[in-house]
Formats: C-alpha cells, structure tokens, sequence
C-alpha cells in the first residue's frame, strides 16, 4: 500500500511539457488520416492542420482567402476558374506540388464516383462535375456548364500529391492513410506533420519544414514545434483537464460556461467571447404528404399532417416558444433567440430585418382559436375542426444535453397552449432513419452545425433534397414557396455579383421566417477558454481556435 | 477430463453460433444502419451514403450478413467497424486490453482486502470488529457502482490534482517507465476503487462463512483438544480448507465484472469494452458489437471452464464436470 | 412449519435491529411511492422556471429573535453573478409558513378519487425545495417520491415475472429431463453467456418509437426479467432434480397422480423457502438496471421521473459541482438496494440456510 501511496505522489507532480506544444482536446479519435475520405469533424479537424488546399476562409471576416492558390480569376460570371498556385511549393517529403498535383487531387480522387469522397457533393453543379485542366505547371483551370459561384469556397479542399497515389486503385484509396499510417507516409502540404498517433489516445502532430508560409515570411512558421490532439471522451471531462492545465484551450459551451468561469480563480487563463455560433437549433414538423409506395397512405395520420401543413398552426407554435427562457435555463444566458436558418456569424448573408416571434402565448391560442383549433371537450387539450385532440411525439437525439433540455422547454411551451405532446429521446441513427428513410415521425428537434455558404446547405432546402426534412424527395415542389426556394437556389449559385448574391438568399431567409417549416429556436454564444501561456489567441465562431494556428505560440 | 473439456468446448462454439446470430437479428430489427447518421450532414450526398451501405451490405438480408461474417470469421477477420474505419481485431484487442487491465487490478485490490478481513471476522466471530467489517460489507454490496463512481468523481473533482477521465496524462509518452505506471495508476484509481468495492464485500462475506464453516469441522475441533497452538490451528489447518475452494469463485468474478465494470467505464472515461459497446450499439457500428458478444462469450466460456478445472484440481472429490447447479 | 417461520420472524424482527430498520425503510419507501400524490408537495411534472436549480430550502423554526416560531421558509430569487452562476439569496423579510393538508395541484388518489389534499405544503404563493430543484425548477423531492413509483415497482414486477418463468421453465426441465432439459439448459446458457449490460443495451435499442412512457415501462420490465429468469431456472431445475428421486413424489407417482400435478403440487411448493429469498436478494438486480438504462437516458423518459433518469444530471461533473443535491436520487437507490440486502440476508437465516443465494446483479 505505502509502495502504491509512493506511486501516486510521484504522479503528482507532472513534469512541465517542452516549450511551444499546443494541447487541445477532441471528443473522439480520428477515424483517418485519408483527407477525401474523412467524414467527420474528429477527422477532419486533425487532417485540416496537415493539409490545405487552394483557397482557405478567413477566420475573422469569413471571407475566401488564398492559400495554395496565390490567386485566381473567375470568367464568364463564375463558369470558369482559374487558379495560380504559389511559387515553389512542396510537398513535407521535398518533393514539388504542381498544378498536376491538383488536377490529379479533383479529377482522380475528389470526383471520382469509386471513392468515398465527402466532398463530391458541393463540387458538383446540379449533379455535373467541373472539367479541370492543367493550365501550366503553376495554373489549374475548373469549367462547369453553367456558373458556379460556391465553388470559391469548395475549392478549400485539401490537395493530396500524386507521387504518391498515382497508381493506386480507387477500392485501395478508399482505404489508404488510415489511422495506422507511418508517419513518412503521410505526405502533407499543411503547417504540420504527423509524429504519432496513440492509438485513440492522441495525436501529436510536428512542424511541417516546408510548409509554404515558411518560405513567404520571414519567420519560422508555424511558430509552434508540436500540436498535440488529445481524446478526452466528453465535454465535461474536458472542462476538468483544463482546469486542470492538462489542456491550452477548449471551447466551453454555455452550460459549463459557470464551471470554467469559476476556475479561473485557480488557474491563469483568459475567456474569449466571439458571438453567436454558426449552428441553429430548430423544430420541425412532419409535413410530408407523399403517399407510401407500397401502401399508398401517408406515413402518419393525415389528420395530423393536415395541422403541421397548415401555416397557422406553425405561427401558433412560433409565438409559443419561449426563446428567452431557453437561453437562460438551458444556455445560463448565453444564447440569443433566433428566427431564421442563417446565424447573425456569418456577416456575409445574414438578413437582420426578419419577423421576431416574441414568447406571447396567448396570441398563439387566439391564431389557434382562429383556425379553428379549440379545447371543445373542456379536457384541456384542443381539438382541430374533425374533432381530432392534437396529439404528438417530439423526438430528439439521446446524449445531445442542449437539445433534450430544448425539447423539453418546447413540450412544456406548447402544452401551455393545449397541444398534448409527448417528449421522447431517441438514439441518433434511429432518429435519422426516421427522418430520411422511414417518414413517420411527427415532430423533431435538430440543429446543424451551420456553413458560410446557403448554397452547402441545398441538401436541406432544395424540394427534392434528402435533408428537405419536413418533405424530403419532392419530384415537384408541393408549395409553392417551397418553388420559390428551389428557384432562389438556382439563381443562388449562379449569382456572381456579392450584392444580387445577397439578396437571393435574404429572401430566401424570410420565406423560411414567414412559412415556418423549420422553427428556429436560439443561437448559442461562442466561447473559449485559452491559458495565458498561448500568445496570438484570437478564437472565432467561424474558424475556432486554430484559424490562425501557425502563429499561435506557447510560452 | 479431457473429454469432458472438449465435449464442454463444442457445445461452447455451438452456444457462441447462437448468441451471434440472436445479436446480428437485433441489430436488423432496430431501425436504422451505420451509415444514416451520415444522411444527417447536409454535404454529404445520398449517394455517397447508398454506395457505402451497398458496399458494406448492411441491409441484405440478415442471413446472408451472418454468413458473410462467419466466413470471413473463420478466415481470422472479424469484420470492419464503421465509426472507427479499421479492422475489428486490433480495435477489440486494445479495448479488451484495457479492460482486462482494469478488472486484473480491481481483482487484485479485491482479494488483498477480502481475504484477510474475512479471515478476521470468522476468527473474531461476532466481536465488534466481525459487526463492523459486515456492516461496511453491506454498504459496499449494496452501493450501486454508479453512484459511487458519481461520488469519486466529484470528491476528485474537488482536488485539481488527481485526473479525471481517460488512461493517461497528457505528458504520458514523455514519461519514464515508472512514472507512466504511476500516471496509469492516478488514472485508475477511481474505477478501481469503485469495481473493487462491490467485489470486495461479497468476497469478505463468502470467506467468512466458508471459514466460519471449516472452524466448526470435527477436525479443527480435535486439533484444538490434542492442544495446538491457536495460531497454528487457524492458519495452518483451517485457512487451507477454508480459502482453497475459493480459487473457483475468481474465474466467475472475473466473467461478471467484465459486464459489471461496463457502466463504471462509461461513467469515469475509461476507454474499454463497455464504453466501445455502449457507442456501438448506439451507432449501429454492428460488427463491433457482434464481436464485443463474441469476445466477451469467449471470455464467460473460458472463465468458468478455468474455474471449473480449478475446482476439480482443488477439491479432488468434485467430479469434473458435475459442478451444473451453481 | 410455517407458524414457526412466523414465529422465527418476529423474534428476529426483535433481535436484528439492522433488520427491522431495513424493513421499516422498504415499507416506507413503498408507502410513500403508492401515496406519492399526497406525500409530494408538487406534481413531478410541475415546473417554474425561473427557480432553475432552486438550492434546498432550509426550514426555519425561530422568528429570528430568539423565539420559536411555526415552520416557514423564505423566498428566494437568483441573480447570475459574473461568472453566470445562479446564486440565490433570500427576499427580505418573506416568510411562507409551512402548511399541513393544504390544497395542491390535483392528482389521483390511489386512482379512486381526485383531490388536491397534500401532505404538506407553504402558504401563499412560496415554494419548498426539500432537496432543491433541478434545471427547470422542478421539485427534486417530489420528483424523487414520484420516481419511487417506477423503480420500486420495477423491482416487484420484474422479480415475479422472472419466478414464474424460472419455476415454470426449471420445474419442467428438471421434471421432465431428457431432450426437453437438455434443450432448456442450452437456452439458459445463450442468454447467461452474453453479459447482461450488454444484452439489456441491445434489447432495449431495438424499441419502437411510438410507444408511450407506460409501454417503455413495460418493455423494461420484460426485457430484464427475459434476462433475469435463467439463473433462477437453473437452481430450481437442481432442486427438482433432488425431489424427484424423493419419497413422497415416488410415493404420488405410484397411485396414479398426473406429471403436472405431481410438479406444481409436490414438487414445487418445496422449493418456496429458496424462492422468498431469492426474490428479495434479486430485486436490487431490477431497479439497478433500470436505474442504468434511464441514467444512459435509454429507460424511463422526461417528464416521468424514475431514480435513474434524475440521475442523468450527474452524469456531468460540472453540474455535481454547481448543484451537488442532484445526487440525491442515488441516495434512494442505495437505501433501497441496502435495505432489500439487509432482509434477504435476514430470511436466508431463517428460512433457507442451506443455499447461498446471489442476486445476479445485472449491472
């Protein structure tokens, strides 16, 4: 006993870390070191230290910013692009990266339909690849059939060099740099290397020596020697290592905002607030009234779907929610309400001048009572116009604390206004079958993770897209503001012009806020916690903390 | 004997042959696959979702995926998981290790303690001491792990030096050999603490009765007329008989902590087998799952044969084999 | 026989102090889970939200001058602070005397009659918070009596489930022998082969979604009693095996009474004492697993408390630091695990020495 007693006192003590490593945590292990393949942010966040490509978003403003590509033109209002790559850049290995290496990167690899590559989706055009060209060994040409204005932004995928990959079968690339890659093996053209992998331990990542800003500037970039990713399973614990200085920086999400906060009693380290969040939280209803193949009846009761179609009967539920009391119960006062599908973050589209649904209750049992919903048996709960108690399930996914706390406000809401709803949590997957395969949920509580670009989010809007959740695989626009939105998006993505571009989706967004099929609840606030010892710290909600990583510096 | 263990050995494979196939029929009744979580990313395409279902064949017929994996089972190769993009084996081999370190640990701390205080009590039958260890016995017996575990947790979270969550410490790689073992062991404690405090009491409690038992036996009580010293009769006479037939009881511990640890895993961060299998299940992630029922049976089946070899070479009276009604 | 049983029971009643507490602590546990209406001042569904995290109330006896004064509590409203902590102070001067039998919220009485007589509450619009409240203001206390009703519950019904089926399966195995037996033992071993955490975990993502909390309530019951009844088959299948070579059933055989008759009325009466104790030594094993499923939030559903699901909120060690009475929960479990141990152990000595019988704790 006194043996082990020795044990843990000598543990006590950790001994101070070298100079200039970065410590950050991650919820779970990447999967694959495989930049195409990567399908996840556990993933994707390590890879995107190791790899850049073309163009890059800027952390602060959200504007496209060069990164391989040194610059670029765009002819034909969008249709053609043409990139000019740095001079002299290289791969880690030594060898040179050419305009060849991205031809083969897009063409080979990103749109090749044997690869498993995630990307694919926001390169196409409606469906149609872009035909890429060598130009010279420093300039690349992408042609679509029509303008294509996202591609600026898709064009921040990772190039991958050809010496190594130019014969590989596409069934092999599938599955090559796993996990379990050497790091000689892992050839990258981004601010650093792999040095090892422990195995669902951690990652420690080097500094890259012929990372290209390294020949730009003056200085040694990344000023870093070592950014080490380690896997601690859950927020929570996260938070406890960084009280603990196990970790530099973490971003603290409102509802241990108190917990961090507190501990900066005890340990030295600066909050950064950076606004809202680029993700939105929202409710949604089933209002899917394609008849099943086989049966020929529609998934849930159409009694049921006759009330979430009916627009009143979404602006009741509007004013019922009480966005207020969701920021401050589930969020500690964090978190503002939201009204449309675009997060005031992104400066570039966001539209201010949308209608507010403020928490009035009894407005909302008036438009019911208007349209004809009304408690006719006195049992507390409203009935519509056939005698129908509305009755419903609301789902949302086990695990994700913020959305069952949120779901939960909004069953209470809403059974304040005589609607009788049941609150049930569900396992992921099953709820996304649900949702894509299976159609016969009622009502749901998501939220996405939230892109720069309206156009990346086409899946969701787009009539026929698979995350058109309410009526998903529309062959013809069944509303007709949902043709509207599908016209928007089309005009969207061809609209070279920064302004125009801006009003196609800012009426966009106010078609979303008046019809309501997605509810939109609150926006929460971004946070970071970072150690005084890392200089240069300026988190953002849109890029996080790494946006700037080759210049943060650990003393 | 012989025979018997390979008798006991082929209804073995045949049992594993049925708890894999009830589990692949679980997996395809729960609505829902690996690869829907995918569809929830708006820039993933459906497509890409459809090519990677098809190429896994996770919605043919369950038959047809049962037999695929046995095929491929009996060519060394578990599978694939899907959330972790790797091959089963390597990934069950690392969670089993850890757990298997955890259970290995709690064990140890189990016996170290159980046996003498349950040696203690039964010598001091009924004394105050006797009162207060079965007291405490209780409590731990009764505690659930989970919330001790909460309890641990948040006494540890109150001291900002001792590590909460994970296997390791940042700097661990940096470490020298001794100090990583101390790192492991900071780490553990918690998990460790609250396996072994289940364990332990019921531990206490056996050894007690059984040594309870063996005092009151015509042979200790005729040692003690022919004069013997105390001493001697305790610990030379009665303590062989008394602890010798609890070597059985380890191999049956060891099987159901593995279940009974799954939880305290999932609560304190360890990365084993129950957080693998609780994120598995969730995620659909079913080869995972199958082979996590597969390793953990193999492991049950193994244990108890262990154990019931054991008893056998013990207790030479016990026909091998006839230990059915535990 | 059994007037000695009973007789032995209350001298050990008398005797094992430990034993009539624990006993007492399950009767009233039990009682106050039947009346969880009456006893709780507030529905388990009843909210306000800006009492989010509300601390304990402390209950006042003096009137702060020295005197004693009829129970009250105070008021308390919270203000974050800098650090976004709720911190709670009490309004000057409010003072809420406490009320016995006041009017609540209404519920069902034992589901003859409504009314909205409760236990205890406080006067004008004050609230109590016994055991504070959680992230909605919800009362904990409440919410803890109201849970009391499913995980107690949880723990009879399974058990009986788990009986009936190990007696009836057992009995015939052990009965009937052969290929039947032979057959039966297999079965145990598939299901006694998987761990069961891990079989409870499978099963239950394998629900429907549709179903309400009664029904997921059910299916719980189900599921942990399909896997509960095989370890108890297997014992009573060893008992019936030893009785069917007795006398009394040779003696039954020979004039002529039928195999089923010979089973339930001969053979399986005598394996009553092992069963009493087994089924009190196996209860823990239920509510553990439910308590472990609502904990991984896969059991019993917000807004129906259940011990395990208030339990959810210290799954985050942030939250047990900011608000530490959200352990109470396990609190109950504990007493009700304690105290089911604690008298199974009391009636093994009376009533069945000869087997050490184990709960097979699922978790």
């Amino acid at each position: 006993m006194s043996l082990l007693l020795s044990f843990f006192l000598v543990g006590c003590a950790p001994p101070t870390p070298p100079d200039n490593v970065l410590n950050l945590g991650t919820i779970s292990a990447p999967k694959t070191f495989n930049p195409v393949t990567a399908r996840e942010t556990s993933s994707t966040d390590v890879i995107n230290q190791m790899f850049v490509g073309l163009t890059t978003t800027d952390g602060q403003t959200g504007a496209v910013e060069p990164e391989l590509a040194s610059d670029w033109e765009s002819k034909e209002d969008g249709r053609v692009w043409i990139f000019t790559l740095h001079d002299d850049l290289r791969w880690s290995d030594g060898e040179p990266l050419t305009a060849a290496d991205v031809v083969f990167t897009y063409n080979e690899l990103y749109l090749n339909f044997d690869i498993d590559s995630s990307a694919r989706h926001s390169l196409l055009m409606d469906g149609e690849p872009p035909q890429v060209e060598k130009v010279s060994e420093r300039q690349v040409k992408f042609t679509y059939p029509d303008p294509y204005v996202p591609f600026l932004r898709a064009a921040s995928n990772p190039i991958l060099p050809e010496h190594l990959f130019a014969d590989i079968s596409p069934a092999e690339f599938n599955y090559a740099w796993g996990v379990d890659t050497s790091p000689d093996e892992l050839v990258v053209n981004g601010p650093f290397k792999l040095g090892r992998y422990e195995s669902e331990q951690r990652v420690v990542l080097e500094r890259n020596p012929h990372y290209y800003k390294n020949q730009l500037d003056d200085e040694q970039l990344p000023r870093l020697d070592k950014l080490i990713f380690h896997v601690v399973a859950n927020t929570d614990l996260q938070v406890q290592r960084f009280l603990r200085g196990d970790l530099d920086a973490i971003g603290v999400q409102a509802q241990l905002y108190p917990v961090v906060r507190a501990g900066q009693e005890r340990a030295d380290f600066e909050m950064h607030y950076s606004g809202p969040d680029l993700g939105t939280l929202f409710l949604a209803f089933n209002m899917n009234t394609t008849p099943h193949p086989e049966t020929g009846e529609t998934h849930i009761p159409e009694h049921k779907l006759d009330w979430f179609n009916d627009h009143q009967f979404r602006r009741a539920v509007a004013y019922a929610i009480d966005r207020q009391m969701i920021a401050e119960v589930v969020f500690n006062r964090l978190a503002s309400p939201a009204h449309g599908p675009v997060s005031p973050a992104n400066e570039e589209f966001y539209y201010p001048g949308l209608k507010e649904y403020e928490h009035d209750p009894d407005k909302a049992r008036e438009i019911l009572e208007e349209a004809g919903y009304s408690d006719r048996s006195g049992d507390g709960i409203i009935q519509d116009e056939k005698g129908n108690p509305v009755k419903f399930v609301l789902l949302t996914n086990a695990g994700a604390d913020q959305r069952v706390a949120t779901a939960e406000i909004i069953r209470q809401d809403l059974s304040d206004i005589g609607m009788d709803v049941s609150f049930r949590q569900v396992e992921f997957n099953t709820l996304v079958s649900q949702l894509s395969s299976d159609f016969d949920w009622e009502a749901v509580v998501m939220g996405f993770t939230g892109s720069l670009e309206p156009h990346f989010g086409s899946n969701v809007w787009l009539s026929s897209g698979n995350l058109h959740m309410w009526h998903p695989y529309q062959e013809e626009p069944v509303r007709d503001w949902e043709r509207e939105i599908d016209e928007l998006f089309a005009q969207g993505m061809r609209t070279l012009e920064p302004e125009r571009r801006r009003e196609v989706y800012s009426r966009w967004q106010r078609i979303v806020n008046r019809e309501l099929p997605l509810i939109y609840t609150v926006t929460s606030d971004t946070i970071h916690a970072v150690h005084s010892r890392v200089k240069n710290a300026q988190p953002t909600a849109i890029g996080g903390l790494t946006h700037n990583v080759e210049y943060l510096d650990v003393r | 004997m012989g025979n018997v263990i390979l008798h006991r050995l082929i209804i073995a494979v045949f049992l594993l042959l049925i708890v894999t196939l009830v589990t692949f029929v679980l997996i395809q009744m729960t609505p829902g696959n690996y690869f829907d979580q995918l569809r929830a990313n708006p820039r993933i395409s459906e497509e890409l979702v459809e090519s990677l279902e098809e190429r896994y064949g996770v919605d043919d017929p369950v038959l047809v995926q049962y037999g695929r994996w046995l095929v491929n089972l009996a060519s060394g190769d578990m599978g694939y998981s899907f959330g972790h993009q790797r091959p089963i084996t390597g990934l069950l081999l690392e969670r089993f290790g850890n757990t298997i370190f955890l259970m290995l640990a709690s064990l140890f701390f189990t016996w170290a303690f159980a046996l003498p205080l349950g040696i203690y009590a039964a010598v001091h039958h009924n004394r105050i001491l006797d009162r207060i260890f079965s007291f405490f016995a209780f409590i731990g017996m009764s505690i659930p792990n989970f919330f001790l575990c909460f309890l641990l947790l948040y006494l540890a979270s109150h001291f900002y030096f001792w590590p909460i969550g994970g296997m390791t410490s940042p700097h661990y790689a940096e470490l020298g050999l001794f100090a990583r073992l101390a790192d492991l062991f900071q780490h553990m404690a918690i998990p460790v603490a609250v396996i072994a405090t289940g364990a332990m009491a019921g531990l206490q409690r056996i050894t007690r009765s059984n040594m309870l038992e063996v005092l009151r036996r015509q042979y200790i009580l005729s040692a003690r007329a022919r004069g013997l010293p105390e001493n001697r009769v305790i610990y030379r006479h009665a303590l062989r008989n008394a602890v010798n037939p609890l070597i059985t009881i380890f191999g049956y511990q060891f099987t159901t902590l593995v279940s009974g640890a799954a939880l305290v895993e999932i609560i304190a961060g360890w990365p084993g087998m129950g957080q693998l299998m609780l994120e598995s299940v969730q995620s659909r992630d079913q080869f995972v799952v199958v082979g996590l029922v597969l390793a953990s049976g193999v492991l049950l089946i193994l244990g108890n044969l262990v154990a019931d070899i054991l008893l056998a070479v013990v207790d030479p009276r016990v026909r091998f084999g006839a230990r059915e009604n535990v | 026989m059994y007037k000695q049983k009973l007789a032995d029971f209350i001298y050990l009643l008398k005797q094992n102090k430990l034993f009539a507490a624990a006993l007492f602590t399950l009767v009233l546990l039990y009682l106050s889970a039947i009346f969880a209406g009456f006893i709780s001042p507030y529905r388990y569904d009843s909210e306000d939200r800006t009492k989010s995290f509300h601390p304990p109330t402390p209950v006042y006896f003096t009137d702060g001058e020295g005197g004693l004064a009829w129970p009250y509590v105070k008021d308390y409203e919270f203000e974050f602070d800098d650090y976004h902590r709720r911190i709670y102070e009490p309004v000057e001067g409010s003072r809420n005397r406490l009320q016995l039998f006041p009017e609540g919220e209404k519920y069902n009485f034992l589901g003859l009659l409504e009314t909205r007589r409760r236990l205890f509450g406080v006067e004008d619009d004050g609230k109590i918070y016994l055991f504070g409240a959680d992230s909605r203001g919800r009362d904990l206390f409440s919410r803890i009596i109201y849970g009391g009703r499913v995980s107690l519950s949880i723990g009879l019904i399974g058990v009986s489930i788990s009986l009936l089926l190990g007696l009836l399966i057992g009995g015939i195995s052990g009965y009937l022998g052969g290929l039947v037996d032979n057959f039966i033992q297999r079965l145990i071993e598939v299901i006694m082969l998987v761990p069961a955490f891990f079989l409870l975990l499978a099963l239950r993502s394998a629900f429907p979604l549709d179903w309400t909390s009664v029904r997921v309530y059910f299916f719980i019951i189900i599921i942990m009693s399909f896997i509960g009844w095989a370890s108890l088959a297997r014992v009573i299948r060893g008992m019936v095996l030893s009785l069917r070579e007795k006398q009394f059933v040779e003696a039954a055989r020979v004039s002529g009474v039928p195999g089923p008759v010979i089973l339930i009325k001969h053979i399986l009466p005598n394996t009553a004492s092992y069963f009493i104790v087994a089924a009190t030594v196996s209860i823990p094993g239920y509510i553990l697993g439910e308590s472990a499923l609502s904990l991984l939030g896969l059991g019993i559903q917000d807004p129906h408390a259940s011990w395990g699901n208030l339990l959810q909120d210290a799954m985050s060690i942030s939250q047990l630091q900011l608000h530490p009475w959200v352990l109470l929960p396990g609190l109950f479990i504990f007493l009700t695990v304690m105290s089911f141990n604690l008298v199974g152990d009391a009636l093994r000595d009376i009533l069945d020495p000869e087997h050490e019988v184990s709960g097979g704790n699922l978790v």
